[in-house]
């Protein structure tokens, strides 16, 4: 770590994991977002063999579950091992009993936490403190941190502190706001952190690891007679805590000159009005109150960086005499309760304060924005008599709880030049600009910072970068609201996005189009051009996609369009500019050969060329139109929710349109994309042993998955199937996103209305979910069976009587003619309940059959997820549901890797495929679930893959469907994790089954019944089978290990090819062999 | 039975024919035949730090693709740096141990620091030798000459000092004194000289109005720059001649033995003509040496240099005279100048 640079460009994660390396023997991790990045930092450092502050490689390990990483935190804790983990939202509560023992023992750890809202009405992956706040009672340190430099700094505090005070500390800092904010800092070397350790805390701590030469019964049981004051024994501890934190944030000063404070007052000394709040929104708060001082308002903050241990004295200290009323703002939401935990602190802190009037508000939930404008709200509200309990940022028109936000104002400092750039899913605009922030970071004194939005529909979605640069400390944590220069890489935008909002007076606006220049501004819309000329912006073109072509770039424009940005966007005087990029350029490809530095250097001269201003006429009769989003005759819900989501107007839905529960009406992705809705599996019905076909109607329609994902074709079978009848439980990953993010859904309705229900629970509850699913069909329909069976001796109709009782013959066939039947009996039913009049015992049994009679159809019950879900994190609870006898269909969509989150290894990952935490090849072969799951014998299980054989795949369905037990279908799924085009994925499906990799077998409990054996091997007879290398070679996953560590794939391919022979040799004798 | 034996940089060959660096045989299978075939080295394909600079940016650009799509994965892979040489280095140990005879290395890089650090690790792997392949297709106007020797000069130097197999150069005839680089080479540690390298050369289709690349074999008389060069320099090195291009039967790796070469390269021959042209070839010299009565190589080899020649002139520019007085046309007008012929017409 020496040469350490004074300044560099990073993001949150990086910068905390660096730290976390450093102070840390052992990591235990699980994937989630957005604290994933740190655990894979870690494992990449640890893989390249880089060294913690003590000199050795940590040993990171990814588990099963966060529950699994805490229990290994903890173990390696008592071991002795100076530990540390990665999470947030949902991963944290998974981590609480843990959390309640480790803190319970005194043990000395630091969990980084990159806060997440947790999973309600619906997961958000995004920013607030809702599940630090959950932990609150855990008796862990809570350490807050507010931007990229504070999180790296106090990161450094957090370790230090624990050891000496004994108390382990959660460090957290906002999701995706700092987490993944790239921006320039300072640095601190290892160096550094070894000088500020006190030896004598490491070695304390080691003393008191579990050991046989010093033998001590930890922790047992301890009765009512004691537990009580045993667990008041920690309490001078967490007296002592503070004064440690302070020490070390006092040392940290010395080293690196940042002074940081518990609790640290900015603003008027003599302020009348303060905030108080923590995470980025202090930042924000500090830039606003400097604004507002320079306008003469007396107004004050006080940002919470310790908020557990609660430091009372050094609290009061901050707070001036002055100050008249306190708002505290939490980003969090505590239902029913008197105000959220933060407020509730600040009140009980201040009882010695009566005079001050102090309301507690709630923000930035998901990381709704919060703007400076908000915090002149806030301050506006205590002005004017605020009441408590209020929310800013979204409009509350059903509780009237939401203060208004008035004025627009820009606080951000003078000179900063803040840049923003409309791009496309996978174009590399984003890539692109995160690499311009390290040039400009890196090449000159602007401070940077770096801020990217995505659609969550995972093909073809917009990206929106957000560049700020200034020439102090960019305190501004939020999106741009006033922008400088704006590019738009995707021209079709358009009519959809208002792309130029906030620009600035004189701004510029660079757009790639391949029309000539002269007709360029009939391509904005009418307020695209009004804002123009009102504005007078400089508009630039470059046609991105010729140029690309044309020095041989490919498809790629993202390099065209980041230098046409150094060029025109004036953050770097255009020369110096260019110089900068060719430099960079230069360094980046030294090592790959003088010629692909002069080809990157000649498309950045040919590109600067290219660049052309574009004329505006003084008017202009063509405008674009406002593109629809939804069909012009679209109901309300499409109009008032979905339109504006479309627009990226979202903010603005008040709370009165949204609904309660987060449902929202099936058939409804339509809305947002046009043409052709998928390939539904039409061709099930010429299918023999289908029963109830449907190939008229989709039940699936556009959705929005990766083009050529390989879930979507099962999810298209088994809904074309079973659709109409079908309660989907879906655990949470690809599946969960693209069938079921707020607004819209793919799954939709045939023309009776009916069609899958879905749900998302978590994602590691999933299978026991659906388990639930079950019991409650059963339920309804033993209770439905009763009153009918009650019911037909009372009536008076003999059409009705035998049509019900023809209804109980049937109950447990499902075919289109008990599904017609079912019909039959509702219309008789409603004209019974027309005609019934007397009998009060007839009328409420008919009441209730009416009630249920959806119920004479068995619902069919399907258990969606990915193998990260299947055989990792849900794996206890699907091998419990596997081992009743109730009726759930499990589909496991298995790519083979944690595709949600990035391509992490899960115990489906194939010996020899690289994926993060097996970045040298998994060393182990992939479960066999299947196989597993047979020997519980009451079972269905298959094991299919669409692109080899559809029909089989269909007949597995249909099998497992039927089978009156649980069954479980584990299908092939390609997936752009493996690293391919998926286009070439049915070839590469048939080349898994062709080359032994990929076994295809049923084992049907039913056939045991019948005397026959249950197993049926369906691999095709093979002429010829293709060499396990041909369908190797074809993947990254395999061929990237080929190029990094080819003596190690070479070793890893022979050992898989041994698990395709034992695999097959397993399972195909057992089909061999006679009942 | 005339004995074969030829002296191949410090190894001793238990013939002359030395299958060259190519795609032939990074095929495990390939190099057995060879060998079975009666090869008495093979020079393994050689190792382009070019393509790996190549490999490894097509490996970071293919990553690259999959970033930034979605908030949840910013990539979809573990950052990996390419392996560089090591998949190279895995195929020449297997290729090591595949066969019995002298296996050896070719390595082209682009700078001297990894001139020297490939030439390590492939010494490692247990090869006999280290073909160092000065392949310089020249684009650069300001690189001159007396530089690029010297920077040759250097990479040798380094390399020589750093491993302790043989180290043999191949080169382009493409030097303004090609007999002055390979004397500094000499003094300079190489032990044996390739003569010489095929460049790269693609041909212009001129419909399409595109470069294209076919296969250049070489053909029956490419090979008379090499053998123009064993004769000069045979005597005048300490290190071995090995000549190659458009050596394509027996006859053709008798003319080199007879010119100074002490051994030969081939590889168009098995293209064009099957593995099985190397024991043709054997035989054919066989044949020759029982015919002529040479018991050894060592017996005729160099008869022909210019070390070797009574003529002061035969090496000297006036063959190109005598070439051309040799010539149909000019016979046809001066058919009494056929006196200047001398012995070598007889072979």
């Amino acid at each position: 770590m020496k040469n350490q640079p004074a300044f560099i460009n990073t993001d949150g994660n990086s910068a905390v994991a660096n730290i976390a390396y450093g102070f840390s023997e052992v990591a235990a991790i699980y994937p989630i977002t957005p604290s994933s990045d740190m655990g894979e930092k870690a494992d990449a450092w640890s893989a390249e063999g880089r060294k913690n502050i003590f000199g050795e490689r940590v040993d990171v390990v990814q588990m099963q579950s966060e529950g699994g990483a805490a229990g290994a935190i903890h173990g390696s804790l008592s071991g002795g091992a100076m530990s540390t983990t990665f999470t947030a939202s949902q991963g944290l509560m998974l981590m609480v009993p843990n959390m309640f023992k480790i803190a319970g023992e005194m043990i000395p750890t630091v969990f980084h936490v990159s806060a997440r809202s947790l999973a309600c009405q619906a997961l958000s992956i995004f920013g607030d403190h809702s599940d630090v706040m959950a932990t609150r009672g855990t008796g862990f340190a809570l350490l807050a941190s507010g931007n990229v430099q504070e999180a790296q700094d106090l990161a450094v505090v957090s370790h230090l502190a624990t050891l000496e005070s004994r108390i382990p500390f959660l460090h957290f800092f906002d999701g995706f706001r700092t987490s993944h904010s790239i921006q320039k800092i300072k640095p601190i070397d290892y160096t550094t952190l070894r000088e500020m350790l006190d030896m004598k805390y490491v070695e304390a701590f080691r003393k008191l690891a579990l050991r046989p030469e010093d033998p001590v019964c930890k922790v047992g049981a301890q009765n009512p007679d004691v537990y009580f004051q045993g667990r008041e024994t920690v309490n001078k501890y967490y007296d002592e805590c503070p004064a440690i934190v302070k020490k070390y944030m006092q040392l940290l000063g010395e080293k690196t000159g940042r002074n940081y404070k518990l609790y640290e007052y900015v603003g008027d000394p003599k302020a009348t009005r303060l905030l108080i709040s923590m995470g980025s929104s202090i930042n924000t708060i500090e830039e606003t109150i400097n604004y507002l001082q320079k306008q003469g308002e007396k107004v004050g903050a006080v940002k919470v960086r310790l908020y557990r241990p609660f430091a009372l004295e050094d609290f009061l200290e901050v707070i001036p005499k002055t100050v008249k009323k306190i708002a505290v703002l939490d980003r969090t939401k505590e239902p029913g309760s008197l105000g959220e935990p933060l407020f509730l602190d600040v009140v009980a802190a201040l009882r010695s304060r009566p005079e001050i009037q102090i309301i507690g508000g709630r923000y930035g939930l998901s990381s709704k924005e919060f703007t400076p404008s908000m915090v002149k709200a806030v301050f506006d509200h205590l002005d004017n008599n605020g009441w408590h309990g209020f929310t800013v940022g979204i409009n509350d028109d059903v509780t009237h709880k939401s203060i208004p936000v008035k004025e627009e104002i820009d606080t951000e400092q003078e000179g900063v030049v803040r840049c923003k750039f409309w791009g496309y899913g996978s174009d590399g605009t984003v890539s692109a600009n995160k690499n311009s922030i390290k040039i400009i970071g890196e090449s000159t004194d602007l401070y940077v910072q770096g801020y990217f939005q995505y659609d969550s529909n995972k093909s073809g979605g917009y990206t929106v970068s957000h560049l700020r640069f200034g020439k102090k400390p960019i305190q501004s944590e939020y999106l741009l609201n006033k922008v400088d220069f704006v590019a738009l890489h995707r021209p079709q935008y358009i009519g959809q996005y208002d792309i130029l909002e906030g620009i600035t007076e004189g701004g510029t606006f660079l757009i790639n189009s391949s029309q000539k220049p002269e007709n360029i501004f009939r391509l904005f819309t009418r307020d695209m051009q009004e804002t123009i000329w009102k504005k007078k912006i400089k508009v630039y073109a470059i046609d991105a996609s010729k140029i690309a072509k044309s020095v041989g770039l490919g498809g790629r424009i993202n390099s065209v369009m980041q230098t046409a940005f150094f060029k025109v966007s004036g953050v770097v005087p255009a020369e110096e500019a260019i110089a900068l990029i060719k430099k960079y350029v230069e360094k980046q490809f030294a090592r790959k050969g003088k010629e692909i530095v002069e080809m990157n250097w000649k498309a950045i001269d040919v590109t600067c060329e290219a660049i052309v201003e574009v004329p505006i006429p003084t008017e202009a009769e063509k405008f674009a139109e406002i593109t629809d989003v939804v069909p012009p005759d679209s109901d309300d819900f499409a109009k008032q929710v979905v339109d504006p989501i479309l627009r990226l107007k979202g903010d603005s839905i008040p709370v009165s349109r949204m609904p309660l529960n987060g449902a929202v009406p099936t058939g409804t992705k339509k809305l947002e994309y046009r043409g052709v809705p998928g390939n539904p599996a039409t061709w099930v019905e010429k299918l023999s042993f289908v029963q109830e076909p449907n190939s008229a109607e989709p039940y699936l329609e556009y959705p929005p998955s990766c083009s050529g994902c390989g879930e979507v074709p099962y999810i298209h079978l088994v809904t074309q199937l079973f659709g109409d009848r079908m309660l989907i439980a879906n655990a949470t990953g690809c599946t969960s996103i693209y069938g079921g993010t707020f607004p819209t859904t793919p799954y939709t309705k045939d023309k009776k209305g009916r069609g899958p229900a879905w749900a998302n629970s978590l994602f590691e509850d999933n299978a026991e979910f659906g388990f639930g699913m079950r019991l409650a069909v059963d339920s309804n329909r033993k209770q439905l069976k009763t009153n009918v069976q009650n019911l037909i001796p009372l009536l008076n109709n003999l059409q009705l009587q035998q049509a019900l009782e023809k209804g109980l013959m049937n109950f447990d066939r499902v075919n289109n003619e008990t599904k017609d039947h079912a019909d039959v009996i509702k219309q008789l039913l409603e004209e019974e309940h027309k005609r019934s009049s007397g009998n009060k015992d007839v009328r409420v049994l008919l009441d209730k059959v009416i009630e249920l009679q959806v119920y004479f159809v068995d619902k069919s019950v399907w258990i969606f997820g990915g193998d990260g879900w299947a055989y990792d994190i849900g794996f206890g609870g699907l091998d419990h549901i596997m081992a009743s006898n109730k009726n759930v269909n499990v589909l496991v969509m298995d790519t083979e890797v944690y595709s949600n989150t990035g391509g992490q290894a899960s115990k489906a990952t194939p010996r020899g495929a690289v994926a993060k935490f097996a970045s040298d090849g998994k060393k182990l072969s992939k479960k066999n679930l299947g196989l597993m799951m047979t020997t519980y014998g009451n079972a269905y299980v298959a094991v299919v893959n669409m692109g080899m054989d559809r029909e089989k795949t269909a007949l597995a369905f249909v099998e497992a469907e039927k089978h009156q037990g649980p069954s479980i279908i584990i299908a092939y799924s390609p997936c752009i994790a493996h690293g391919y085009d998926m286009k070439l994925a049915k070839k590469q499906s048939e080349k898994a089954v062709k080359s032994g990799y990929w076994p295809m077998y049923r084992f049907n409990p039913d056939l045991r019944a019948e005397g026959k054996n249950p197993f049926t091997w369906d691999v095709p007879q093979l002429e010829e089978a293709v060499p396990f290398k041909d369908y190797l070679e074809e993947e990254i996953r395999y061929k990237t290990l080929n190029l990094s560590n080819p003596n190690e794939a070479a070793r890893l391919t022979e050992l898989a090819k041994k698990d395709n022979e034992q695999r097959t040799k397993d399972i195909q004798h057992l089909s061999e062999v006679q009942p | 039975m005339a004995d074969l034996k030829t002296r191949y940089c410090g190894l001793t060959l238990k013939n002359p024919i030395v299958v060259g660096a190519s795609n032939l045989v990074t095929d495990v299978e390939n190099l057995v035949k060879l060998e079975k075939a009666g090869a008495a080295a093979i020079v393994y394909k050689s190792l382009f730090e070019e393509q790996i600079q190549l490999e490894s940016l097509e490996m970071e650009n293919t990553h690259q693709l999959y970033s930034d799509w979605d908030a949840e994965h910013d990539s979809f892979f573990p950052t990996l740096k390419h392996g560089g040489p090591a998949e190279h280095l895995l195929r020449l140990r297997q290729a090591r141990n595949a066969i019995t005879i002298p296996l050896i290395g070719s390595l082209n890089c682009v700078y001297q620091d990894t001139w020297v650090e490939y030439a390590q690790k492939m010494a490692e792997t247990g090869i006999d030798a280290l073909e160092l392949n000065f392949y310089a297709s020249e684009i650069d106007f300001d690189s001159d000459g007396a530089h690029i020797v010297n920077e040759q000069l250097e990479i040798l130097k380094s390399v020589r000092k750093s491993i302790r197999i043989p180290v043999i150069v191949k080169l382009s005839p493409f030097y303004t004194n090609p007999l002055s680089v390979i004397s500094k080479m000499d003094k300079n540690g190489a032990s044996g000289f390739v003569l010489f390298n095929r460049l790269f050369q693609p041909d212009i289709d001129i419909d399409k109005e595109i470069h294209h690349y076919p296969y250049n074999f070489s053909s029956e008389n490419d090979n008379r720059l090499a053998l123009r060069y064993a004769g000069l320099l045979y005597g005048k090195i300490d290190g071995t001649i090995i000549s190659n291009t458009g050596i394509l039967s027996g006859n053709d790796v008798i003319k080199m033995l007879l010119a100074g070469a002490d051994a030969v390269q081939v590889v168009s021959a098995i293209y064009k003509r099957g593995i099985h042209v190397i024991e043709t070839m054997l035989h054919e010299i066989e044949r020759w040496m029982e015919k002529k009565k040479y018991p050894s190589i060592n017996e005729f080899k160099g008869r022909l240099s210019r070390e070797n020649m009574i003529d002061p002139f035969a090496y000297k520019r006036a063959q190109y005279v005598d070439i051309l007085m040799r010539s149909e046309i000019f016979m046809q007008y001066h058919p009494k100048r056929g006196e200047l012929h001398d012995e070598r017409e007889e072979l």
